[in-house]
């Protein structure tokens, strides 16, 4: 072992909440399903529990790909308007190559992950949310205006990956700050110490955020429905 | 602390001249790892750059590379120890696969052989218990198996892939390991006939160690390719060259004490192998000539009759 | 100085020129050996494949007669001092492991506690006799020579049972002694890979490669010949260079194995048939004419 301090931090370990599916990985829009970590079943809760996130992909992982399979074969096979999409992506790719700015994108994405981990980390309050909030918001601008790309390559060039993750990576960010913000509680993993009880009263309750194509957010928060399993503290 | 790192680069799209070594001097932390500072250059310093890279934390498996000539998992060194007094480090990419841009290589041969040895389990019948229960004494003794995180960095050093690209390798012979001391898997015979082939099987490996040497997580590849050499002639996968020179081995050392190279040769060639042998004569035949060929009757250790006993006691307890 | 001697049988057998170049030098430098005659082949990996409690057990039982005599043991192959080192690893590691062939050779008398040491004579010259003193027997400087080394794999892994991790220099020793002899030791990248012996009879196809890649590369590098501290080593990549080249470059056997034992006999100017120069399949003429 070293005889040197080391550096310890803490680390993102899971995404509690993710795209919104019943248990056959169905999502609200017709044709698209979602597994694993990228979709919440509403099986963990507030806090996933140790190894249950293998046994969700593996479980709905197989249910959804079999309805996935089932619904291609009763949709007509239409003609799908491929060429207009790829044009599309192309532009995107081909403007972000083309960009600019002054400011590299690990720059702008840095920035944005220190606030992130400031302000809506392992422990959070209004204010250190609201500071997140407002640091994304500089981020969205930033990255339409001032971003540049040094490699042009079409070979292997995380440069321009980076760009269109962290493009990614604002609208996951964005709903993590709105989905705290809203939750005026702490429960499991979203651990508020300006309010740290939990509130089976008013927030036994999913929080829903959409984007719409205007980039407006809308925020629903409907009831849990609670049927076998009573929600429990998790306790070590 | 300062650290200059010598980079190999590659560009494809480049015309000509599309490989040179790159320096970059930075400022980094004293506890950085050689992927902090590649990933410093990447972000800081020249966005050009392509390095393959996720977990930082030696579980990916992403990040092979070598280091002054060595394959490691450039998250799990750190720049301090291979350069204490800021020696430069040259990065270059894995060996052994092409590549792709600067330190990517590209892994699909990896991943073909992996597949080649059908690498999930393979059950002949249903248990009744619609489960299939493993003990955990079986699988504790798969874990250093079973740790394999797909690196390459075995594939990268081995020096049978060096000379040939149809050896199936460290990393895939490993992972067959894997199923055939699984007991839930049936296949084992199927398996290890399989890898049993000539050319490109478990025989070619020449045991040099390069894949214990650099695994990051104690796979040891090798002595996963003993194992299953032994299970092979245990269960009398009786066909190749390879199991003939082990067998050979066995009997020369326990009847003389020492290695008879002359009786070695034969058999493994096999003795009705007419074409195998002739093509071992004419080096042969100029040893001889300058009096170098290994002696007929083998020299006997003194006592060689005592290791013919410690093998029959050892037998016996078996 | 004294050492308990384990010669191997590649050096008794196959090469026997390398056994009486290396006795000379022992002689020259007053290190006395003593032969373990009763000791079995260390099982060169082969046997401990197929048999590795018999592999194991015969080494322990050579280690045994050595800690009897209270000396190091001294090899002179690569492969028997990796061999060794690696059952010597083993049952230090491994007390029950010990125990259990520590029964299998009561029967014998022997009993092995765990304290024997065993040194490839490259070690031996570096760590207990001293490059200084080496020197001193020298009478010719090889200052026109320039040698790639070649160690053999078993003399650099696992590097962990060879002790690398208390004395990393090992790797570099084999330069020190090019160097000590005032030759040039040229930066060889392969000089840590395998030459191709353990597939020789197997896949002889690869085997050659591997001989054609070492000694066609050290030969473009502008090597005069290639220096290694194992015979085996020396037995495959002189007796099989002719047919790798032609088969691999289309070129000629052109780089003489030298011996380390040998290309010190060469600076201490001792005989010519102590050398044993003249029993190699590749000439080592040009070698001794640019001296
Ligand atoms: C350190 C650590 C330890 C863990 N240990 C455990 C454990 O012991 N037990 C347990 O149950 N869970 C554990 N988890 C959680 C679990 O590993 C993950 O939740 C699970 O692996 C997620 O699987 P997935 O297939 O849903 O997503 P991932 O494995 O994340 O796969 C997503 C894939 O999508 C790809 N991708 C992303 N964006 C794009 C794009 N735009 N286009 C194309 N592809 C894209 C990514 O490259 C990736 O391959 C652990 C997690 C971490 C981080
Ligand atoms: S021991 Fe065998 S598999 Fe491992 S690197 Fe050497 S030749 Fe390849
Ligand atoms: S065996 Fe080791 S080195 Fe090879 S791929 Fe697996 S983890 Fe990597
Ligand atoms: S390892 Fe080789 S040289 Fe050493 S004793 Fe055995 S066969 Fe002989
Ligand atoms: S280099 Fe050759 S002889 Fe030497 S240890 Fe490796 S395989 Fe053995
Ligand atoms: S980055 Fe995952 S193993 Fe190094």
């Amino acid at each position: 072992m070293s005889e040197k301090p080391v550096p310890i931090r803490p680390g993102m370990h899971y995404i509690m909440g993710g795209i919104k599916t019943d248990v056959n990985g169905e999502t609200g829009v017709p044709g698209l399903y979602a597994a694993g970590e990228c979709a919440n079943v509403s099986v963990h809760g507030a806090n996933r529990l140790g190894a249950n996130s293998l046994l969700d992909t593996v479980v709905f992982g197989r249910r959804s790909a079999e309805k996935a399979s089932d619904y291609v074969k009763s949709v007509p096979n239409e003609d799908i308007p491929t060429k207009s999409y790829v044009e599309r992506d192309l532009k995107k790719i081909k403007d972000i190559i083309d960009s600019e700015g002054n400011l590299r994108v690990s720059e702008v994405r840095n920035e944005m992950a220190k606030a992130m981990t400031e302000g809506i980390g392992v422990f959070r309050d209004q204010k250190s949310m609201e500071y997140a909030k407002s640091v994304v918001e500089k981020t969205k601008i930033k990255y339409r205006d001032s971003i540049k790309i040094q490699n042009k390559g079409k070979v292997y060039n995380t440069d321009l990956l980076f760009a269109l993750e962290l493009e990614n990576m604002i609208d996951c960010a964005e709903s993590i700050v709105h989905g705290a913000l809203t939750r005026k509680e702490s429960r499991g993993a979203h651990f508020r110490t300006d309010i740290t009880g939990r509130n089976d009263n008013d927030w036994l309750k999913h929080t829903l955020i959409y984007k719409k194509e205007d980039g407006e957010i809308k925020i629903e928060t409907p009831d849990v429905t609670i049927t076998q399993w009573q929600p429990v503290e998790r306790v070590y | 602390m300062e650290v200059t790192l010598n980079v190999k680069r590659f560009d494809p799209e480049k015309p000509k001249n599309n490989t040179w070594i790159q320096e970059y001097v930075m400022d980094i932390h004293q506890s950085s790892t050689v992927l902090d500072a590649l990933i410093h250059v990447r972000e800081e310093m020249d966005g050009t750059l392509a390095l393959r890279c996720a977990c930082r934390a030696s579980i990916c498996g992403s990040c092979g590379m070598k280091v002054n000539g060595e394959a490691k998992l450039v998250c799990k060194t750190r720049v301090e120890e291979l350069s204490p007094n800021g020696e430069k480090l040259l990065i270059e990419p894995m060996g052994n696969q092409p590549v792709i841009k600067d330190l990517i290589v590209d892994l699909s041969a990896f991943f073909a052989k992996m597949e080649q040895i059908s690498p999930f389990l393979q059950p002949n019948k249903e248990p009744e218990s619609g489960e299939f229960i493993a003990s955990n004494d079986s699988m504790e003794k798969l874990l250093t198996e079973m740790n394999c995180i797909m690196c390459g960095l075995c594939v990268s050093e081995c020096t049978v892939l060096e000379v040939d690209n149809t050896f199936i390798g460290p990393a895939a012979l490993a992972k067959a390991s894997r199923f055939v001391y699984d007991p839930r898997d049936d296949k084992t015979s199927e398996r290890l006939n399989c890898l049993n082939d000539e050319a490109g099987g478990m025989w070619d490996c020449t045991r040099c160690m390069q894949c214990v040497e650099v695994c990051p997580k104690g796979v040891s590849p090798m002595d996963r390719i003993m194992d299953l050499r032994e299970t092979a002639i245990e269960i009398g996968a009786k066909k190749t060259h390879g199991y003939h020179h082990t067998n050979s081995f066995e009997k020369s050392v326990t009847a003389n004490g020492r290695l008879d190279e002359s009786r070695l040769a034969l058999e493994s060639a096999g003795i009705f192998n007419i074409f195998r042998l002739l093509d071992l004569v004419p080096v042969g035949l100029r040893a001889l000539i300058r009096g170098k060929l290994p002696p007929f009757i083998p020299h006997k250790a003194k006592d060689n009759k005592k290791i013919k006993e410690l093998a029959k006691a050892i037998k016996e307890k078996e | 100085m004294k050492y308990a001697f384990y010669p191997g049988c590649v050096a008794r057998g196959g090469t026997p020129e390398l056994l009486s170049s290396s006795m000379a030098v022992l002689k020259e430098l007053d290190i006395e050996v003593e032969e373990l005659t009763k000791a079995g082949c260390t099982g060169a990996g082969v046997l401990q494949e197929k048999n590795p409690l018999l592999g194991d057990t015969i080494n322990v039982r050579t280690l045994a007669m050595a800690e009897e005599k209270n000396l190091s043991i001294m090899t002179l192959c690569s492969t028997c001092q990796g061999v060794l080192s690696q059952a010597n690893h083993k049952v230090k590691k491994d007390s029950k492991y010990l125990a259990k062939i520590n029964d299998l050779l009561k029967e014998e008398g022997y009993e092995y506690k765990g304290t024997t040491e065993v040194k490839h004579l490259l070690w031996i010259l570096v760590e207990d006799y001293g490059l200084d003193k080496l020197e001193s027997h020298f009478t010719t400087k090889l200052s026109n020579l320039k040698f790639a080394p070649f160690y053999g794999c078993y003399m650099v892994r696992p590097s962990e049972a060879l002790g690398f991790d208390e004395k990393p220099e090992r790797k570099m020793y084999l330069e020190k002694v090019i160097e000590s002899v005032g030759a040039e030791a040229i930066e060889f990248p392969g000089k840590f890979s395998c030459c191709g012996f353990p597939v020789l009879f197997i896949n002889q196809k690869n085997s050659l490669k591997m001989v054609s890649n070492n000694t066609g590369s050290a030969k473009d590098l502008g090597a005069d010949a290639m220096v290694t501290p194992c015979p085996l080593c020396h037995l495959n990549l002189d007796g099989y260079q002719g047919k790798a080249r032609s088969n691999n470059r289309g070129d000629k056997a052109d780089l003489p194995i030298i011996h380390m034992p040998q290309m010190i006999a060469l600076a201490m100017g001792l005989e010519k048939k102590d050398i044993g120069l003249g029993r190699h399949i590749v000439s080592a003429k040009e070698v001794v004419n640019k001296i």
